[in-house]
Parts: C-alpha cells; sequence; structure tokens
C-alpha cells in the first residue's frame, strides 16, 4: 500500500447495487475518506485483505454471499476484530439480532442520509486515533 | 257356592249327556263294575268337586265371568264376576235382553250377528264388544260361547264366559296411538327415525329409510343392527350405543359415514333416547339421524376457504416484505446523489448524480406503476379494450420492447409465425404486454447466449402462441403456483433483478380476460421452460381473409383517414380495417359532419359514402374541394353500385376514385400505400 493510502483513513463499501455504491463511494470521498467498492461478498473479501479498509460498509441482501457471512468472514480474521463493520439494509426489524451475531457494530436502514452514515464513520475514527 | 252350582251344572250338564249318551251306547250291559257302588262313586264324586275347585281357582284368577243360557227358557245364570264386569249386584235376575241393553249401540249388530250365527249352527262364538255401564264408563270385554243345539237343531244351551279387557285394549290402543304419532312425525321430519326394543330389534324405521338405503321399512323390523346391510364397524357401534341406553336410561350421540344407495357417501349424526314404560325402566330406544351432509361439506369447505385465505394472507405479508426492500432500493443512490450534489462543485460528480437520479426515478416509478396494476390485479378491475388485431402485429411489437434486454444478454431469438394474420379480438397494448412479459422472463431466468423461441400457429378456433427458453427451468411443485400473484420464483446463483412478482398473474389475468388460457410446461430445474398462450380467434367472417400481415404491408407511414358513411357498421368497418393496417380513422354519419372534419382534421384522405342522408357525398367532395386544404386531399368515393352515371358523377367532382362497395382489401391496401407515397414524396 502506498505511503499515501496507508495514512488516510479508508472504507469499503459492498454492495450489490452499483448505483448506490457509486454514490456512497463519491459522497464519502468528498468528505476525505479512500473508498473502494466491491460488488459481491467475495470480491469484498478479497478487497478487505488488499486494501485493509478501517471501516467495512456492507448492504446485506446479495447474490451468492451474503452479508452475515461476509461479515463472519472477516471477523474470522486476525485484524478483523479492530475493524468497524456498518450494515446496510432495506429490510425489516428482526434483523438486528442476526446482524450483531454475525459481526456487525451496527445497522444502518436505506435510504441514509449523509449525517446517517458519516457520523458512526466520524465517531469510530475520533475514538481510534485518541488510543 | 252358587257358582260351584252353576258351574258344576254346567259341567254335570256336559258330563251327564256325556255319561248318557255313553250309557245309551251300552245299552242293558251288565254293569261292569264292582257291587261297592256307593264307595266309588262316593270318590268320582270328590275326585269330580276337587277338580271343580281347581277349575274355580283358574277361572276367578283370570278375571273371566261365565254364564248359562237357555235361550228357548230364557233363563239366564251368571257367575259372580260376570255381575262384577257388569257393576250389577250378584244374582239379580238377568236377562239376554237385560245383556243386550249393555252392549255398546255401535258393537250391538255385531254382538247379534256373532251369536246368531253359532246359534244356527251349534257352534263357538268369540267377539270383543264394549259394554255402556250404569255410571256411563265403558268397558271392553271379550265374549265368548259356545252353543248346543237339541236334537231337533234348536239351541239347547250356550255356556259362555266374559272378559274385561279395558286395560289391555286402553294399553295397546295407547300404543298404537303412540306408534301412530311416531309415524306421523317419521314421515314428515327429514330426520329418519327408528325404535328398537331390549333385544336390540327393530320396531320401528321411518319410511324416509327407503330414500337413503333403497330398502323400505320392512326390511328392517324384527332385525338387528348387525342385519341392516351396514359394516360391521358401524352395526356393533349402534349396538353399543342401543345397548348403553337400555342399560344406562341416557342420551347418547354418535356420527358416522355410510354411503346412500347412489354410492354417494353421506355423513350422519345420531342420537339415541330412552323411551320409558309406565314404571320408569327403559322399554325401547328411539334413535333419530340427521342427514348432515351438507353442513359437513360446507364446514369442511369453510376450513379449506380459511387455510387457502390464511396462505394468501401469509403470501402477502411476505411480499409487502420484499416491497418494501425493493422500494428502498432506488431510493438510496437517489438519496446519496440529491447529497452529492449539495455537497460537490464539481461537475463532473454533479452530472454523474444526476444521472443517478434520473435513473433510479424511472426505475421507482416502474415499480409503483407495478404496484398499482398489482392493485388492479387483486381487486380484478383490469379492462381490456377489444379491437381487432393480428397475432403478428402484437409479437412484433413485443419482441421490439425486450429486444435491448435480449441484445444484452447476447441472447439469441428465433421468431416463427404464419404469413397469414392471425386475427384476434382485444386489446393491442395488453396483449403486447402478455408477451413482452414472456419474453423477459424467459430472458431474465436464462444465461447470456441462450436460444430464446416464439412461435404462433393456428387452428379453426384459437391462435398459440410459445415461448420457449433454455434456462433454468421450473420444478413440479412451483409450476402450480407461479401464475399466482406475489409469487417470485427464486434460484440460487440468480441474480434476483428486482420487480415485484406480477409478471406472471398480469400474463395470466390478461389472457384469461381475453378468453383465452395461459400454461407453463418444463422438462425440470436446469432443463428449460416454455410458456404457451392459447387465444379465441376472432370471428369476424369474411371481411379480412387475405390482409397480408407482413411488416411491409403494414403502414409504413401512417395516414390519418376520414371515413364517411351513414351505415354504421360499414363505416366502422372500413375504420378498423384502417386501424389494423396501422392508419388513424375518424368517422362521419352524414355529410355536414363530412365536411366538418375535413376542416378540422388534419387527415390525409377521405373514403365517401355517395347516399348520404343529409347532402350527398358529391356534395360533400364539392364543399371539401372548395377549401384550400381540401383542394388536393385524396378523396375516394364509396358506392354501393357500379353505374355509369355515378362514375360521371364523381369524376365531376374530382373524386380521385370510385370504388364499388365492399371495398376489397387489395384495394384499401394499395390506395393507402398509394396516398402515403404521394404525400411523401412531396
Amino acid at each position: 500500500m502506498s505511503e499515501q493510502l496507508a495514512a488516510q483513513k479508508r472504507v469499503l463499501i459492498v454492495d450489490d447495487n452499483r448505483e448506490a455504491a457509486e454514490m456512497l463511494q463519491m459522497l464519502l470521498d468528498l468528505h476525505g475518506y479512500a473508498v473502494e467498492v466491491a460488488h459481491t461478498g467475495e470480491e469484498g473479501l478479497a478487497l478487505n485483505a488488499r486494501f485493509c479498509p478501517h471501516v467495512v460498509c456492507s448492504d446485506i441482501n446479495m447474490p451468492g454471499m451474503s452479508g452475515y457471512e461476509f461479515a463472519q468472514q472477516v471477523r474470522s480474521a486476525r485484524a478483523g476484530r479492530d475493524q468497524f463493520l456498518i450494515a446496510i439494509t432495506g429490510g425489516g426489524d428482526d434483523m438486528m439480532e442476526r446482524i450483531l451475531g454475525a459481526g456487525f457494530d451496527q445497522r444502518l436502514t436505506k435510504p441514509c442520509s449523509l449525517d446517517d452514515i458519516l457520523a458512526p464513520i466520524d465517531i469510530f475514527f475520533a475514538s481510534a486515533s485518541r488510543q | 257356592m252358587e257358582w260351584l252350582a252353576l258351574t258344576s251344572s254346567a259341567i254335570a250338564f256336559g258330563l251327564g249327556i256325556g255319561m248318557g249318551l255313553a250309557a245309551r251306547g251300552r245299552r242293558q250291559a251288565p254293569s261292569a263294575e264292582p257291587a261297592d257302588t256307593n264307595g266309588v262313586a262316593g270318590e268320582r264324586r270328590t275326585d269330580i268337586v276337587t277338580r271343580l275347585d281347581e277349575y274355580k281357582h283358574v277361572i276367578e284368577s283370570a278375571g273371566i265371568g261365565t254364564f248359562f243360557w237357555d235361550p228357548q227358557a230364557d233363563t239366564i245364570r251368571w257367575s259372580h264376576h260376570h255381575y262384577a264386569i257388569f257393576g250389577w249386584p250378584t244374582d239379580m235376575p238377568v236377562t239376554h235382553a237385560m245383556f243386550r241393553q249393555r252392549v255398546h249401540p255401535d258393537d250391538l249388530a255385531a254382538v247379534d250377528a256373532a251369536i246368531d250365527a253359532a246359534m244356527r249352527k251349534g257352534d263357538d262364538y268369540a267377539i270383543r264388544f264394549r259394554l255402556c255401564l250404569d255410571d256411563a264408563s265403558v268397558r271392553y270385554v271379550r265374549g265368548s260361547g259356545r252353543v248346543r243345539l237339541d236334537d231337533k237343531g234348536q239351541p239347547a244351551g250356550v255356556n259362555g264366559a266374559i272378559v274385561d279387557i279395558t286395560e289391555a285394549t286402553q294399553a295397546r290402543s295407547a300404543s298404537r296411538q303412540r306408534e301412530l304419532d311416531l309415524a306421523s312425525v317419521a314421515l314428515y321430519l327429514p330426520d329418519i327415525i327408528g325404535r328398537f326394543d331390549r333385544d336390540l330389534r327393530c320396531l320401528f324405521m321411518s319410511p324416509r329409510i327407503e330414500a337413503l338405503t333403497g330398502r323400505p321399512p320392512g326390511f328392517y323390523i324384527g332385525k338387528r343392527p348387525n342385519e341392516f346391510g351396514m359394516s360391521s364397524n358401524l352395526a356393533a357401534r349402534w349396538a353399543a350405543v342401543i345397548e348403553d341406553v337400555l342399560r344406562n336410561n341416557r342420551v347418547r350421540e354418535f356420527d358416522f359415514t355410510q354411503a346412500d344407495r347412489h354410492q354417494v357417501e353421506r355423513f350422519f349424526i345420531t342420537r339415541a333416547l330412552p323411551s320409558l314404560d309406565p314404571e320408569g325402566q327403559v322399554e325401547t330406544v328411539l334413535t333419530i339421524s340427521s342427514d348432515h351432509t351438507e353442513r359437513e361439506h360446507d364446514a369442511r369447505q369453510v376450513r379449506e376457504d380459511g387455510a387457502s385465505l390464511q396462505r394468501a394472507d401469509r403470501r402477502k405479508n411476505e411480499y409487502l416484505a420484499t416491497l418494501a426492500h425493493e422500494l428502498r432500493g432506488p431510493l438510496a443512490p437517489i438519496s446519496s446523489a440529491a447529497q452529492l450534489i449539495r455537497f460537490s462543485t464539481d461537475r463532473a460528480v454533479r452530472n454523474k448524480a444526476r444521472e443517478v437520479i434520473e435513473r433510479q426515478v424511472r426505475q421507482l416509478a416502474e415499480l409503483v406503476d407495478d404496484l398499482m396494476e398489482v392493485g388492479r390485479i387483486s381487486s380484478g378491475k383490469l379492462e381490456i379494450n377489444r379491437q381487432l388485431v393480428s397475432v403478428q402485429h402484437v409479437i412484433e411489437q413485443a419482441l421490439e420492447s425486450t429486444r435491448p434486454l435480449l441484445d444484452g444478454k447476447g441472447q439469441r431469438l428465433s421468431c416463427v409465425v404464419p404469413d397469414t394474420p392471425l386475427w384476434l379480438n382485444g386489446d393491442a397494448m395488453r396483449l403486447v404486454q402478455v408477451f413482452s412479459n414472456l419474453l423477459t422472463n424467459a430472458s431474465k431466468y436464462s444465461p447470456p447466449l441462450a436460444a430464446i423461441g416464439i412461435e404462433a400457429s393456428a387452428d379453426d378456433t384459437a391462435v398459440m402462441i410459445t415461448v420457449r427458453d433454455e434456462g433454468i427451468g421450473l420444478s413440479a411443485e412451483s409450476m402450480a403456483t407461479i401464475f399466482d400473484l406475489f409469487v417470485q420464483v427464486h434460484a440460487t446463483g440468480v441474480e434476483a433483478q428486482g420487480g415485484l412478482g406480477i409478471g406472471l398473474s398480469l400474463v395470466r389475468q390478461l389472457v384469461e380476460l381475453h378468453g383465452g388460457k395461459v400454461t407453463a410446461a418444463s422438462n425440470g430445474i436446469g432443463k428449460g421452460s416454455h410458456f404457451t398462450v392459447v387465444l379465441p380467434r376472432a370471428q369476424h367472417g369474411a371481411a379480412l381473409p387475405s390482409l397480408p400481415a407482413s411488416p411491409a404491408a403494414l403502414a409504413a407511414a401512417p395516414l390519418k383517414v376520414l371515413v364517411v358513411d351513414d351505415n354504421v357498421d360499414g363505416a366502422t368497418t372500413l375504420a378498423l380495417l384502417l386501424e389494423t393496417l396501422g392508419h388513424t380513422a375518424v368517422s362521419a354519419f352524414n355529410g355536414l359532419d363530412a365536411v366538418r372534419l375535413a376542416a378540422e382534421e388534419p387527415i390525409d384522405m377521405a373514403f365517401l359514402d355517395l347516399g348520404l342522408p343529409d347532402i350527398s357525398g358529391v356534395q360533400v367532395a364539392l364543399q371539401i374541394r372548395g377549401t384550400p386544404k381540401g383542394r388536393k386531399l385524396p378523396l375516394i368515393a364509396l358506392t354501393g353500385l357500379g353505374r355509369d352515371e355515378d362514375r360521371y358523377l364523381t369524376r365531376a367532382a374530382q373524386f380521385n376514385e370510385h370504388v364499388t362497395k365492399p371495398l376489397r382489401i387489395d384495394d384499401l391496401v394499395r390506395i393507402t400505400r398509394e396516398v402515403a407515397e404521394r404525400r411523401d414524396s412531396r
């Protein structure tokens, strides 16, 4: 990883909806984050290993590997324990337990406003820098 | 001892006669008896007395009154009990007349007749009759007697008896009355009534049993349940219930199914009730069986409907969850894009964001449209407008709308349709929707580069269109429900491309609204599927036999045509034909309207019937020609007769052409094509 990239706050977005992912990427980029996008869980895992994001925002309903599986895999890696995982879902409330059980730290419901998504990320980075 | 005397005299009489006869028979034979006549005779006398005593006891305890009547002397001797039956004091002098006075007037004739007959023949008589006693009470009695004739053949004496049978008669008549009541109740009740005795034998069975089993009540009387022709299990249940009621004096209820004489299974509920004798013991068991078959069917139907409604409700709830999810999809990028526009000054970024919003909004709009369709489908409010439309036209439009999708996946399309048009009476837009849907599904559920086919064929009454694919296929179970609303067949590995799963349900509704049928078939998962739509052909008669339906004949350049004919059917048919060819038609049914429309509408040509109600077609033409717009307007005259003078007229009025009705299709195609060419070449 380049020095520049290593210094930045890195966010990985995993979502099969290309436009949604692209829009979010542009938004976060606007606020100074380095953002990569994957469209499937498998792609996401590969990117996660390479890009080493601090924060991962993942959709749940994806073809192939679901967001739950993806989160479990991320958590199972050594580095995974320190990462901040956000689930972005369009579904109902009963998923909360499952989301947390799979390893996510937080859950946001689509559509989320910029504040909705920036807040937890900012807070995470703020508290991380304090440590 | 008067009784004894009377009876003994009666018996002695008989004995005496007997002995006398015997004596006469023996003549003066030396007596064989021993000389000790007094001792033996004395023994015999004692013997007789003892026996008479015994008889007396028997008769007394039986409640029998006895009499001896000498009709010639008119003397009657009655026993004590006889007096008791008549309610008179013992030893009161009685005559036959007095006896007759007490006989019930309605029975007197029969009693006289019985006695007279016996008296004539020296015979026995026995008759039941009523007595009307002094206290105005009525007694039922049975009178009997034996008449003895003298050697002149005249009645010499009558020995007889009388018995009071009032109680027995009343009991019997009460019981008969009960039976009669039961019988009339049984006749009119729809339920089947039976009565069983302590031996489980049937005493009564209502006539309705015959309608059920084909056997009359008589078949059942005297039989036990196991002889009725029921299954042995059922007979055992009947027997057990009846015995329970007999033994425990309680009401029992049980149900069973039994096939009737037509082999239809019927469902019964039987109640068994104890019927008590005067002492309060269970004497018989009444059974009342109600046919609950219809109620049972209704109940079953209600249960099934309930279950089916619950299933539908569950599906709908799952569906609503999916819907919410689907709707949120486009909202996310729209929201992000909006915020990008707010925060970014980069033109490229903002353009991109704007594009995204437009695209996603379109998608949302489609979803909402689908949702509206769902509402219409659910409440059965889909409407179709019927017109004459060719299958070829419909398929062509459907292919056009789905081609981008197929091309995007590199899927090869094959289309096999006959050359001659196959006409349907239906809503063109909706029919196009049907086949677009089927083609879209075929594409969605097939891999890239797969082959997809659509073919149309017909027989005398129907048109068949089949859409074939080599995609993921259908399982046998899903076949039954894929046309249901809210059902989406998910297969792993296939990207769920969104949408609301209403496609096939819409297809089915639309096809059925057109009087047709759609079916799905597949050889299994991964083995492709094909959907066949059958639609009734338009019965339009000979009007459109040879209209070519290939795209070349379909108007490349649609015209707006004015059709004028006071015959509404004629005008409508011509208008329809023109529309089928791809033109727009506007109709007028009289001359003045024709002139007005020609002025107001941007028409490219007009067909004018010459015989109009207000002003003639020729007049209309002249007026149109008088306007700047109408000077060069192609006008075609339609007449019923190709008379020469008409041709002259039409030429004078500067009609471009004069054709005779009915207009041949070939002429129509030619004329419109010529007009189109002329117009477009200008």
